[in-house]
């Protein structure tokens, strides 16, 4: 730097001298931030770890619902809750319905739309039912049969159902019911029995599951 | 009048790699004292130079502000004795820039254009000018220029230290420097 007598602009600075009060003082306030500043760093380890602990918690949780959430063999599903159409009205709405549903190939009456109608969200979902079938027939019996909501008018003795027996597959089953007789189905309907027959014709069972009934 | 005190040196009984700022650190008040002694002549010196709109700002309030600031922020300052120069006049400026900002939020003018600030060149005759006038002829520099000439020709600062308080680069302080002693030739200044 310049000297004094070479720069004009050069001021000499005032004389300030420090007390003992005052170097107290200051010591003081940088021990209470010193101390502040330990121990906001000391929050960090830990808070950091517990982050990490949650978070990989709470990831591993979110991924078992996940994994989980798509299978659940111990619900059962009522067959009243799987209704597939309103009834038929008479005999000649019976036949009509038959007919347009044995055809190959109709709309609307799939299995895929049998097995998502499950407004009450209780059963059992769409994959689960396409994927296993057989299940579904141990779950329907006389208990599925007797609920009160079906009418229950109809003895599930009195018509004692295989599987295999082509007289009992309810009409509109698409290609799994191809070997139905549409007359079997367009006889004329007893209203109150028709959730006995869908419930014992309804699942669409592999060859495998017919020959086991 | 006498210059700026030196930092001594620390106690011998200590590492020699300990300097002042660590002892300062850690709450040793002997070491508060010999940077104070060291520094606070200079920091107020620079703080009358530096125009704050306030009229009731005194430089010796601002340096007080500036200390205590410093010594609560001494935990997050990582720098030796030669940075401690720096970063207390830079605590010192951003004060004063915000009592300046608070100035103008404030100011009422009875006109309706500001009062046009004139450096008294009639007055300029040479070394034996007071502070008053170089004062003056500081604030009709533009800003930069003006407080790079503030810290290396009036207070005596380096140009690291300097880069450091105003923020801004060393070629830049040479530069804005340059540039401040080129007006102030041109107003009559023999520097």
């Amino acid at each position: 730097m310049n000297h004094r007598h070479d720069n004009p602009l050069r001021l000499d600075p005032p004389v300030r001298r420090s007390d003992p009060a005052l170097g107290e003082r200051l010591a003081l306030l940088a021990l209470a931030s010193t101390r502040t500043s330990v121990r906001r760093r000391a929050w960090r380890a830990p808070l950091a770890g517990l982050a990490i602990v949650v978070g990989t918690g709470g990831l591993a949780y979110g991924t078992q619902a996940v994994v989980h959430s798509h299978h659940n063999p111990r619900v059962v599903v009522p067959g009243s809750e799987l209704s597939l159409a309103p009834l038929p009205s008479d005999a000649a709405d019976a036949s009509d319905e038959a007919s347009i549903a044995s055809t190959p190939g109709a709309p609307g009456r799939s299995q895929t739309a049998l097995a998502g109608a499950d407004p009450t969200e209780h059963g059992r979902s769409a994959s689960a039912l396409a994927s296993a079938p057989g299940q579904l027939v141990r779950t329907l019996g006389p208990s599925a049969i007797a609920h009160p909501t079906q009418g229950g008018t109809v003895a599930p003795s009195s018509r004692p159902s295989s599987p295999g027996d082509p007289s009992t597959a309810a009409p509109g089953r698409g290609k799994h019911t191809k070997g139905t007789k549409p007359t079997t189905a367009a006889t004329p309907a007893r209203p109150t029995a028709r959730p006995s027959a869908r419930a014992t014709t309804r699942p669409s069972l592999p060859p495998t599951a017919q020959g086991a009934g | 009048m006498s210059g700026p005190v030196p930092l001594p040196d620390p106690p011998p009984s200590l590492d020699p790699h300990t300097s002042w700022v660590d002892l300062a650190r850690e709450g040793d008040p002997a070491a508060w004292r010999a940077l104070y002694d060291a520094h606070a002549g200079r920091l107020v010196l620079w703080l009358r130079q530096l125009p704050t709109g306030d009229a009731a700002a005194d430089a010796d309030d601002l340096a007080m502000d500036a200390w205590t600031v410093a010594a609560s922020k001494i935990a997050d300052f990582d720098g030796d004795d030669d940075a401690f120069a720096g970063w207390l006049f830079g605590i010192a400026r951003n004060h004063v820039m915000n009592i300046r900002r608070r100035s103008a939020r404030r100011a009422t003018y009875a006109t309706a254009e500001p009062p046009e600030t004139t450096m008294p060149t009639e007055s300029v005759t040479g070394p034996a000018e007071t502070a008053e006038a170089i004062r003056d002829a500081l604030s009709a520099l533009p800003q930069r220029e003006g407080e790079v000439i503030t810290c290396i020709d009036v207070v005596d600062l380096d140009v690291e230290t300097t880069a450091r308080v105003l923020g801004i680069s060393r070629p830049a302080v040479r530069v804005a420097r340059q540039r401040g002693l080129r007006r102030l030739r041109a107003s009559g200044w023999r520097l």
